[in-house]
């Protein structure tokens, strides 16, 4: 029963977050796209944007991505340790 | 007869000339080292010790890789620029640095002709991460993306003429300070465009004209 709650869990975070990574990237794109007009044209191919991961809310769902990653491998690697017993 | 003689006269001209008239030839060098000029604004030259500590590691490094892939640099002087606090934006920041050094290309400073001016910045500008437009031989960088990322390279990387990529690469926007060295075509690329943009050809004055030994001061 605790592993079909902890899956469930995971399963709702998982697409969570797949749809906020998605709208998040976009509208990062989008705002890269906007700072990138702001200059000549000329200089443009050497003007550096900030990677995604460098911004605040990048930052912020790269390392809770990694984290969700770990959560997985540590939940599969309990319940491989559970069915063993 | 006469024909005879003077072909022989200028002959023995000739064989004198050989030997008393040195061919005056100018002689020169490629100076190919990149004489990099480093400005700070107040802001940075008061951070704490750790971000400078990083940028040093970072700035040792790019030299590192540049230098082992035959495109020398150094460091010629570090002085100060008082930046405008109410300014935000890279590239007018950039174009103040410029102005208020009075840097133009091959600019005499301390006794070197300086190739490159590298700005460091202690404002915050929200929008780009660093600025490095290399018909203006000079680039800055702010100190939080110093502090967070070795994007040094990145930035020299441009000051080659090389564009953005999507390999393996620290000209790879997305992934900065991931991969510490350039693919092979941005390495070519680079080792192509370096003559051009930073060889500077050095003539040395004649003082000897003609011939008849050295240390002779009518000649």
């Amino acid at each position: 029963m605790m592993r079909k709650i902890v899956a469930l869990l995971l399963f709702a975070i998982t697409v969570a977050y797949t749809f906020s990574f998605a709208l998040a990237y976009s509208s990062y794109e989008q705002w890269a796209e906007s700072v990138l007009n702001e200059y000549p044209i000329d200089i443009r191919p050497y003007v550096d944007v900030p990677a995604f991961p460098q911004t605040f809310y990048g930052f912020l769902l790269t390392v809770f991505g990694i984290a969700l990653v770990f959560s997985y491998t540590a939940f599969i690697g309990l319940t491989w340790r559970q069915k063993a017993k | 007869m006469k024909i005879g003689k003077f072909i022989l006269l200028a002959l023995m001209l000739f064989a004198t000339s050989l030997l008393t008239v040195k061919p005056a030839y100018a002689y020169g060098y490629y100076e190919k080292t990149i004489d990099i000029l480093v400005v700070e604004d107040e802001e940075f030259a008061s951070l704490w010790f750790y971000p400078k500590n990083v940028w040093y590691n970072n700035f040792f490094h790019a030299r590192e890789y540049f230098t082992v892939c035959g495109m020398p640099m150094e460091v010629r002087g570090i002085i100060s620029w008082d930046s405008d606090d109410n300014c935000h934006d890279l590239y007018y920041l950039l174009q103040e640095a410029i102005r208020e050094t009075g840097y133009t290309r091959l600019m005499y400073y301390n006794g070197y002709y300086i190739d490159l001016l590298v700005v460091f910045t202690g404002q915050d500008d929200p929008n780009m991460a660093g600025f490095s437009p290399p018909d203006w031989y000079a680039l800055i960088i702010k100190y939080t993306t110093i502090f967070q990322y070795p994007i040094m390279e990145h930035e020299l990387g441009h000051q080659f003429n090389l564009e953005h990529c999507n390999n393996e690469c620290f000209m790879n926007p997305s992934t900065i300070g991931l991969y510490g060295g350039l693919c092979s075509m941005h390495l070519q690329q680079a080792k192509d465009n370096y003559p051009s943009r930073f060889w500077r050809w050095v003539e040395v004055p004649i003082y000897r004209r003609g011939g008849g030994g050295g240390h002779c001061f009518l000649m």
